[in-house]
């Protein structure tokens, strides 16, 4: 018995400062870690925000170029509508389109069949611009137009794509 | 009393073994840093791929207008002029940071049998960022 107390008497444990000390390690390590984590669920969330917002930005840009070049000209381009904000025409196919900009939103508008839809509400900023053959000149006109150009912001979870593109207008006979 | 020291002798591990150990693995862990920096030059060069395309593509747009032109006199094929470094589309605004070239060939027989009279001519428009090519666009335009 007695050696046995002897025996247990004898083992150390650790003292205060040495528990403090290891947590404190610890602590450092984990905070080092946790940053890599952080790191990574941000940069997870960052590239899944940035790929969604060039998908949108890209889907406008292709949709705009394939429909406004469809503008149908019947001695003058058969546009009814050229503001900033706005833009309505008549296509290749007699059907009259519509693109207007409002708060955050563009929007598509088709006569036959009637149909409107969103094409974003995330934009910025927006804005359509009219040029004429030089394509420096800003066409005042209908008669005029013969570039139109888009400008325009995406945003997403504060990541935000700029894009300027333009088009010829099509449909000559 | 030989359980005891066996269990006395058992070394812990310092903190200067410790903080060495953390040293050598942010050494090692040092060039897996490149892989979040490259993630975040990929987000930048979206965007330069983004705007080049559009430039390229509004470049192309005039080139077409010029070509397709009822002003004979000033514009259309014929005065579409052969050049490496062609001025075709000073008239598109240029984005910020991006260099844009066009390249117009004549009588590239060899590019497209269509071309083989020589009533042809390869426009190239190539948009550049920081040295590195972000856009390219190449098209025939025939007489």
């Amino acid at each position: 018995m007695q050696r046995l107390h002897s025996h247990t008497n004898k083992q150390k444990g650790l003292s205060l400062i040495e528990l403090v000390v290891s947590i404190l390690i610890l602590s450092i390590i984990v905070m080092v870690v946790a940053q890599f984590v952080k790191a990574g669920t941000e940069s997870y969330r960052a590239t899944k925000d940035n790929i969604s917002a060039l998908s949108k930005i890209r889907f406008i840009d292709e949709r705009l170029s394939k429909e406004i070049r469809r503008t149908r000209f019947n001695a003058v381009y058969d546009i009814n509508v050229f503001t900033g904000t706005s833009y309505e025409f008549i296509d290749i196919d007699g059907v009259i389109v519509g693109y207007d900009f409002v708060g955050s939103t563009l929007s598509i508008t088709y006569d036959t069949p009637a149909i409107t839809s969103e094409l974003s509400n995330q934009l910025t900023a927006f804005n359509f611009n009219y040029y004429a053959s030089d394509g420096v000149s800003t066409a005042l006109a209908v008669a005029d137009i013969k570039f139109v150009e888009w400008v325009m912001t995406l945003s997403e979870n504060g990541i935000s794509y700029s894009l300027t593109n333009r088009v010829m207008l099509r449909g000559k006979p | 009393m030989r359980i005891y020291n066996t269990f006395h002798n058992q070394r812990g591990v310092s903190l200067v073994e410790i903080i060495i150990i953390v040293i050598v693995l942010g050494m090692v862990a040092m060039p897996y840093s490149n892989g979040f920096i490259s993630v975040s030059r990929s987000f930048i060069i979206n965007d330069e791929v983004l705007q080049s395309n559009a430039y390229a593509q509004s470049c192309a747009e005039h080139i077409l207008y010029f070509r397709r032109s009822p002003d004979t006199a000033t514009q259309g094929y014929a005065n579409l002029a052969i050049s490496a470094t062609s001025t075709a589309c000073v008239a598109v605004p240029n984005p910020a940071g991006l260099v844009i070239n066009v390249d117009i060939e004549g009588a590239l027989a060899s590019l497209d049998p269509a071309c083989a009279t020589g009533n042809c001519k390869s426009v190239t428009v190539t948009v550049a960022s920081s040295g590195q090519t972000r856009a390219n666009i190449e098209f025939l335009l025939m007489n």
